[in-house]
């Protein structure tokens, strides 16, 4: 269990604007360790874990993004069933909600 | 020829008209110079005093007034009468949310409420009409303004101002209104909801009073179709009175201007130089008659050119053609007064910049609008929820200044379009002025 940095991006929901990010990142020689993207009717937050935080947020600065730093939590669990559900019913029994 | 509610000052000779107009400007620049501390600073800046003006002939030499002015003097400053002499105030918005207060004495409502009679009658009306009017009631002058002219006029007034679409119906049928008077985007409206009611052949209009904002030939033809009315064209503005101030006739080819109570000029905007009949240019009123808030030579930012050619409903006074355009960047939507401004403020605020677009269209000939705003870092959070309820927040910020509801639109920083570097802040789609 680690905490690390996952970088949220603003993104207008309109065709190819997920394309646009991920071309900028590759342009640049980002790898991505985990993408989600959360969305809402007109627009959408990608949430992105990448090695190099800081010079990813330059790369997307620079291209015109609006993003964020926000740290997380990290945990490893088994490939199997019910390994995340033990996980979060941890997390629910001790009443932390997870954003 | 037809009917008219003042024949004999409708019909009147222009020599007439100019007289009235020449004895009321006198009058009215002698009352404002003596009553309105305001305007007669701007006199006494311009060189001008009573004895320089013998008649219409002197109007160019009195100064403007305009919104600017108003706001500045609100909300008694340009008051000529005491405020016990008052019975009303009227109200509109001004740029940056700033309020325009017209008051008015009982002879103000008489004058406002004749020249509404005479519109009614240039529709077809007579006292044994339903007047049906679903004019917003309350601060804005158009309810009020018909009401008025319907009282006067002696028929029917159904005072049912705007919303509540069944009831509107349900009144029209039961009580059989024959004058409909509201806006063009809801006469639309309305058309639509009764056809699709299958009540077309339960209404009996037969005439409508359109206006608070500006609508094409084309929407004039769809509405009188679609209702089987013939639909008039009516103008006016708070600070001059309220609708009336020009209606149309049975030629509809543009509204005669009630010359015996206010006079019309056509000017440059640009340059203030007064123009000929026949040219475009801004659009200037003297509401010589008004007692509590008379106003010389104000500006009214709408474009348009004035006729005096012979008009065969046999009317003397001067035409108008619909407005034209703006001279300045206010829009009406949804029959409501906006201005970039308002926007802008509103998003400086709330901590946006003003990276903003506006996006005016109409569907289905009702009016919406939409405010693009760019995203910025300090805008932006993690948190969906955050970011939806700031969104919230500008919606009802906006419907709280603007009055009605515009939909917001967070967009991509860099987003808006820029033309020659600077950003295009208002896309209408509407089209409205067509030649």
């Amino acid at each position: 269990m680690v905490y690390t940095q996952q970088i949220s991006v603003f993104l207008e929901n309109r065709p190819g604007t997920l394309a646009e990010l991920t071309g900028v990142l590759c342009d640049h020689n980002v790898d991505m360790r985990a993408m989600c993207v959360a969305d809402a009717m007109d627009f959408g937050i990608a949430r992105i874990i990448v090695d190099d935080v800081y010079n990813t947020m330059t790369v997307l600065k620079d291209a015109g993004y609006v993003c964020q730093i926000t740290k997380v939590l990290t945990i490893e669990m088994q490939d199997e069933p019910g390994a995340l559900s033990k996980i979060l019913d941890l997390l629910g029994k001790e009443g932390i909600n997870l954003e | 020829m037809g009917n008219y509610f003042s024949p004999e000052k409708e019909t009147a000779s222009r020599e007439q008209i100019r007289e009235w107009q020449s004895k009321g400007l006198v009058d009215c620049v002698k009352r404002v110079y003596e009553n309105v501390p305001y305007y007669r600073n701007k006199m006494e800046e311009a060189g001008v005093t009573p004895d320089d003006i013998h008649g219409l002939e002197d109007l160019h030499k009195l100064p403007f007034l305009t919104k600017d002015d108003l706001r500045e003097a609100y909300p008694y400053g340009l008051m000529a009468r005491p405020l016990t002499d008052c019975v009303r105030i009227q109200s509109t918005s001004g740029t940056t949310g700033r309020r325009v207060v017209a008051f008015y004495t009982q002879n103000d409502i008489d004058l406002w409420e004749e020249c509404c009679a005479r519109a009614l009658v240039a529709a077809g009306g007579t006292k044994d009409d339903v007047v049906h009017v679903s004019y917003g009631y309350g601060l804005f002058t158009g309810g009020p303004g018909l009401n008025g002219g319907s009282h006067k006029l002696g028929s029917l007034t159904l005072p049912m101002s705007s919303g509540n679409t069944d009831r509107q119906i349900q009144f029209m049928t039961d009580l059989q209104s024959t004058i409909i008077c509201c806006t063009p985007s809801y006469a639309a409206y309305l058309a639509e909801s009764i056809n699709e009611r299958g009540l077309r052949d339960k209404i009996h209009l037969k005439a409508g009073i359109f206006g608070a904002e500006a609508w094409t030939e084309e929407m004039r033809h769809d509405i009188e179709q679609a209702l089987g009315i013939k639909a008039y064209d009516i103008y006016g503005l708070t600070e001059i009175s309220g609708p009336g101030v020009s209606f149309e006739c049975s030629e509809q080819t543009g509204m005669h201007i009630n010359e015996d109570y206010f006079i019309a000029e056509v000017i440059n905007p640009k340059t203030g130089e007064v123009l000929p009949d026949g040219e475009k240019g801004e659009l200037v009123f003297t509401s010589f008659s008004k007692e509590a808030f008379p106003l010389i030579r104000y500006r009214t930012k709408d474009i348009c050119i004035l006729s005096r050619e012979k008009c065969s409903c046999g009317r003397t006074f001067v035409k108008m053609t619909k407005p034209l355009g703006r001279s300045d960047d206010m829009l009406i939507v949804k029959g409501v007064n906006v201005f970039p401004s308002q926007i802008e403020t509103v998003l400086l605020n709330h901590g946006y910049a003003a990276n903003y677009q506006i996006i005016v269209d109409r569907q289905k000939n009702s009016d919406s609008i939409e405010v693009r705003v760019e995203m910025t870092p300090e805008m932006f959070s993690d948190e969906l929820s955050k970011i939806t309820a700031r969104e919230k927040e500008l919606v009802a910020a906006l419907k709280s200044m603007l009055g009605i509801y515009a939909v917001v639109r967070l967009v991509e920083p860099k987003s808006i379009i820029r033309s020659e570097g600077k950003a295009v802040r208002v896309i209408d789609r509407r089209n409205l002025y067509k030649g």
